[in-house]
C-alpha cells in the first residue's frame, strides 16, 4: 500500500486495513504469545482502538502492531497472576492428557517447541523486538513499539539473535 | 610520494553490522560501515557469521506453524470494529452524535423532572401555557398525561372573561389514534424490495461476487440447512441486479448503491468465497458447527462519503 493510504485520517478505511493487516499481526501474535486465542482477542482489541482512538502521526500499520503487542503484554500479566494463583491451588487447573501422536510428527513438534521454548526464554522486549524484524519493521518502528532508541533496538535484536542461534543450533545438532 | 601515519579505526559493533544487513543506517554510517569492511578482513568474518544467524533464526521462526484464525473468528473480529466504527460515528461532534448526546441529556433531565410530584406539577403548567386553550389531539394528550385539562377561559369580546364556549377538545385517547392514522396516511406502502434469487452453484464452492464497494450498505450472509441457496435485496434497492452464475451469485451493484443484502447458502456445500470488488477474497469454509453463523459483509467504502 502507499504511504499516503497507511497515514490516518478522517476517512481512515479500517475494513480496508483488517483486510490487509489482520492476517499478518495475528501471525506475529502468536509467534509473540504461543496462544491463538489471546492473538485473535489482541488483533481484534487492535483494530477496535484504531477505530476509537486512530493514531495521528504514524504508520497504521507500525501502530497496529504496538498497541497489539500492548494489549498481549497487559494480558500476560493478568495471566502471570493468574499462573500464581494456580500454583497456589493445583485442583483449578484444567485437566486432560494430550492424544499420542505419530514419531515424525513428534520430532518436529519437538523442534517447534524448542524453538518456543527458545523464544519464551527472551526477554519480552528482545522477543518483540526480534519478531517485529521478521515481520519487516524498520528498527525506528520497532524502537516506538516497544519505547525505546533505534541504537537500543540494534543492541537488542543482536542479543537476542545470539541467544537463539545458540540455544537452538544445538538443539537442531540434537534432532538431526 | 607521501606517506599518511593514521589510526586503524576501531572494528565494527555488532548491532552495527546489523543495521548493515538490515539497511537501516544512515548515508554516512554506510559509508563508514563499507569502508571499514573493505579492508577488515575479521569483522567482514563477523559480518557472514551475523547474516548466517540472522538467516537461521528466521527459518525457525518461519517454522511456528500459525494456523490462520478460523473465518468466523475473523468475521466476529470485523464485526467488533464495525460496531466500533458505527458508535464512533454515533458520537462524533458535527454529526447526529452531537444530538444523540443532548437528546439524551433531555431525557435525563425530563426524567428527573416527571419523577417528583413537584416537578410533574411544574412541567404540567409549563405544558398548559404552551398548548394554550386550543390544544389540539396533540396537545390534549399531553395535557391528560399530566392530569390537566384545556384551559377553557378565552379574553371575551368586551375585554372580561368567561367559560369558552367551544367543545372541550377530543378525548386524549383518541390522539395517538389519530397521530397513527396520520401517519399510516402519509407513509408509503412498505416496499417488499424484488422478489429472492435463486442460485445453484455447481461444484462445493459458492462465489459471492460484489461488483463494487458501496456508498453504504452491508450483506448478511447465512449458512444454514435449506435445500437451495437464494439472495435478495432486503432495503434500499435503486437497480441493483442479481445474477445467477455457475459458480455463485453475482451482485451487479454501483458505487452509489446503499442497498442491504441477505443471502442465504445451503449446509453443503464446502467453501463459500466472498469477493468484492477484485479485492483479496475472504474464504469461510462450511462446516457443522457452522450453522447458522451470520456472517456480515462490509460494502462500505468510506472514500466515498
Amino acid at each position: 500500500l502507499a504511504d499516503a493510504q497507511n497515514q490516518p485520517d478522517d476517512r481512515l478505511n479500517v475494513t480496508q486495513l483488517f483486510l490487509e493487516h489482520y492476517d499478518g499481526l495475528f501471525r506475529y501474535l502468536v509467534r509473540l504469545t504461543g496462544d491463538s486465542d489471546l492473538a485473535a482477542d489482541a488483533a481484534q482489541e487492535a483494530f477496535v482502538r484504531l477505530v476509537e482512538r486512530p493514531p495521528q502521526d504514524r504508520h497504521v500499520r507500525a501502530w497496529l502492531f504496538a498497541v497489539a503487542t500492548n494489549v498481549v503484554r497487559d494480558s500476560a500479566r493478568a495471566r502471570a497472576r493468574w499462573l500464581t494463583l494456580l500454583m497456589g491451588s493445583p485442583e483449578r487447573a484444567p485437566v486432560g492428557d494430550l492424544p499420542p501422536l505419530p514419531d515424525a510428527e513428534l520430532e518436529s513438534l519437538e523442534r517447534r517447541r524448542a524453538v518456543r521454548a527458545a523464544l519464551d526464554r527472551l526477554s519480552w522486549k528482545e522477543r518483540t523486538v526480534l519478531l517485529m524484524r521478521e515481520e519487516g519493521f524498520a528498527h525506528h518502528e520497532i524502537a516506538q513499539a516497544v519505547g525505546t532508541t533505534t541504537g537500543s533496538v540494534g543492541t537488542m535484536l543482536a542479543r537476542a539473535l545470539n541467544k537463539l542461534s545458540a540455544e537452538l543450533g544445538a538443539t537442531s545438532e540434537n534432532l538431526r | 610520494m607521501s606517506l599518511k601515519t593514521g589510526v586503524r579505526p576501531p572494528h565494527l559493533a555488532e548491532e552495527d553490522l546489523l543495521r548493515w544487513i538490515d539497511h537501516q543506517l544512515d548515508l554516512e554510517g554506510s559509508r563508514r560501515v563499507r569502508s571499514h569492511l573493505a579492508t577488515c578482513e575479521g569483522c567482514s568474518a563477523r559480518l557472514e557469521a551475523l547474516r548466517h544467524r540472522s538467516r537461521e533464526v528466521s527459518g525457525w521462526i518461519a517454522e511456528i506453524p500459525v494456523q490462520l484464525p478460523d473465518p468466523s473468528r475473523r468475521a466476529l473480529a470485523l464485526t467488533a470494529v464495525e460496531r466500533a466504527r458505527t458508535r464512533r460515528r454515533m458520537m462524533a461532534p458535527g454529526t447526529g452524535g452531537a444530538l444523540l448526546r443532548v437528546a439524551a441529556l433531555v431525557v435525563l433531565m425530563v426524567g428527573l423532572t416527571l419523577s417528583t410530584g413537584a416537578g410533574r406539577s411544574w412541567v404540567g403548567d409549563r405544558v398548559q401555557q404552551a398548548v394554550g386553550p386550543d390544544p389540539g389531539p396533540l396537545g390534549a394528550a399531553l395535557l391528560h398525561v399530566f392530569g390537566r385539562e384545556p384551559a377553557r377561559l378565552a379574553a371575551a369580546p368586551g375585554g372580561g372573561v368567561h367559560e369558552s364556549a367551544a367543545p372541550p377538545p377530543a378525548a386524549p385517547a383518541l390522539a395517538p389514534r389519530t397521530l397513527s392514522q396520520a401517519r399510516q396516511a402519509k407513509a408509503p406502502p412498505r416496499d417488499p424490495g424484488p422478489p429472492p434469487v435463486a442460485f445453484e452453484p455447481q461444484g462445493p464452492e459458492v462465489v459471492l461476487e460484489f461488483d463494487n464497494l458501496q456508498e453504504r450498505g452491508m450483506a448478511v450472509l447465512t449458512i444454514r440447512d435449506v435445500p437451495g441457496a437464494t439472495a435478495r435485496i432486503t432495503s434500499g434497492a435503486a437497480g441493483e441486479k442479481l445474477v445467477a452464475t455457475a459458480s455463485g451469485l453475482q451482485v451487479r451493484n454501483q458505487r452509489r448503491s446503499r442497498a442491504e443484502y441477505t443471502i442465504v447458502v445451503p449446509m453443503r456445500f464446502r467453501v463459500v468465497r466472498v469477493r468484492v470488488a477484485k479485492r483479496q477474497d475472504m474464504v469461510i469454509r462450511v462446516r457443522p458447527s457452522k450453522q447458522e453463523w451470520l456472517w456480515s459483509i462490509n460494502l462500505e467504502d468510506t472514500a466515498l462519503r
